[in-house]
């Protein structure tokens, strides 16, 4: 298992944390990657002023991933939307595929279609497989509630590519619960974290994310995970969205890959969760060792 | 303030700019708005909804009523998240989503200015291909409470990978910006 990862801004420059944990966790379930150079920006957050330079920069970015010869896996749900979304276009319009191409020619790039655009959600559930993670854990975390946060990109729209379901979605519980976790269900299971608001009202978007997290800690539920790095940041920031909303918010969020690599037994550290905000330390102290596989 | 998003603006002479839209605001409302039956399902489960008065049914009520101009100056465009269950729980298979953001594009390519984050974005990503430089992050070991600030390198990452020349990523860009409103949208 090979792919040309494809980190996008906010994990490249600054969501550390989700690169360290998802190179090793993955690492260990045999999946490699090929890291690349020259890439830029996906083009999601100027989609809407300028769709012709969003489809540019998403088919600039495909186009050097398909040099490796390589699917591209994605670990941030913006990024997989925006790839998925430039694809979809660039697939079925021969016209823009041939604009597109006219610009990419001067940096020596050629979009091809030829690789597949993959995130991280369905390589675990779908490629890796729950049995094959089940058989990689040393700890299992019985009983604690743990609620998934999907993040809009990762289901939404559908048609663009494979995804889970829009409006139930069920990979990222199904993964939780493989770590012994419960992942109880939620009526704001499909909120959004706010973030895309940032660019316009952050108050409003704090509020958005102040709101669910403030929702999941009155529910009693001990854990948020996501799958996003501009999700992780709206929900693990928890002392600028409870100021926003004018609450005391204190619910561990982490990556998904996190909370798996703390199942696999590795190092904390390694796993980047000195970095995240929210009170993560009651999830690290949590935990029994996991009866060794039949 | 002459930014990038004015030069795009500038970039088609206002005749073109004004056919084209014309004929895609037109494309959009004969294939998919002409469907709306006002039901609200868009605007029940929108997020903007609860927040900023972003009544996606509304939208397409004014927009199949020809207040195009009233809804491009319109601030609530942009309030717009893009979570498309719009788009996914629509029973006309209409898209609100995609009316709220031709709305924008046109807007822009018209002159009228986006909230100031589009702006700055978009300088950003001129100037370096990616949205800022890898900043160095507070890291506190779990294991010994050590703090220090860590940049790729110090978590042991490879370095970042952004545009290798970066005279031609602007040029290749600036000519793909300027492109925006030209022959068909996406």
């Amino acid at each position: 298992m090979k792919y040309a990862l494809y980190l996008g801004c906010a994990i490249t420059t600054e969501a550390y944390s989700y690169e360290m944990s998802a190179r090793e966790t993955l690492g260990r379930l045999g999946v490699e990657f090929a890291d690349l150079e020259g890439y830029s920006c996906c083009g999601v957050t100027i989609r809407s002023i300028n769709p012709f330079a969003f489809l540019y920069l998403s088919a600039r970015n495909i186009a050097i991933a398909e040099t490796s010869g390589l699917d591209i896996m994605t670990f941030c749900t913006g990024c997989r939307m925006t790839l998925l979304e430039a694809k979809h276009v660039l697939d079925h319009n021969d016209k823009m595929r041939e604009r597109v191409n006219a610009v990419l020619a001067s940096e020596g790039l050629e979009y091809k279609g030829a690789s597949q655009v993959k995130h991280i959600l369905e390589l675990l559930h779908d490629t890796i497989g729950l049995e094959k993670i089940k058989s990689s854990l040393v700890r299992r975390f019985d009983g604690l509630k743990v609620v998934p946060h999907y993040g809009c990109h990762a289901i939404r729209p559908s048609g663009i590519g494979p995804q889970d379901d829009p409006e139930d979605p069920q990979k990222l519980d199904d993964l939780i619960r493989v770590l012994g976790a419960e992942a109880p269900y939620y009526p704001q299971k499909l909120d959004c974290c706010g973030a895309p608001l940032l660019l316009k009202n952050d108050n409003a978007a704090f509020t958005m994310s102040g709101q669910k997290v403030k929702a999941i800690q009155d529910y009693g539920f001990e854990a948020i995970v996501t799958i996003c790095p501009s999700c992780q940041k709206m929900l693990d920031t928890q002392d600028i969205c409870g100021r926003t909303i004018g609450a005391a918010l204190n619910v561990p969020t982490m990556y998904y890959t996190q909370l798996l690599g703390l199942a696999m037994g590795i190092e904390p550290d390694k796993l980047g969760l000195g970095m995240n905000v929210s009170p993560v330390r009651q999830i690290i102290d949590r935990g029994a060792p996991a009866p060794a596989p039949a | 303030m002459a930014n990038l998003v004015d030069q795009m603006s500038a970039a088609e002479s206002a005749a073109d700019v004004y056919k084209l839209e014309q004929r895609m605001l037109k494309e959009m409302k004969e294939n998919i708005t002409d469907q709306c039956v006002q039901c609200v399902k868009c605007t029940a489960g929108c997020p903007a909804m609860k927040l900023l008065e972003l009544h996606p049914h509304e939208v397409m009520a004014l927009f199949n009523l020809g207040f195009t101009e009233e809804l491009l100056k319109s601030e609530v465009i942009w309030t717009c998240l893009t979570c498309f269950k719009c788009k996914e729980r629509c029973p006309q298979k209409v898209a609100p989503v995609d009316v709220i953001l031709l709305l924008r594009s046109i807007a822009v390519a018209r002159g009228i200015p986006p909230p100031a984050g589009f702006a700055s974005v978009l300088q950003a990503l001129m100037d370096r291909g990616i949205i800022q430089e890898p900043v160095e992050v507070m890291l506190k070991s779990v294991k010994t409470g050590k703090k220090k600030f860590s940049d790729r390198t110090g978590c042991s990452l490879p370095a970042a990978s952004r545009p290798k020349d970066l005279d031609k990523f602007k040029e290749a860009f600036t000519n793909a910006l300027v492109q925006a409103m030209s022959e068909e949208g996406s």
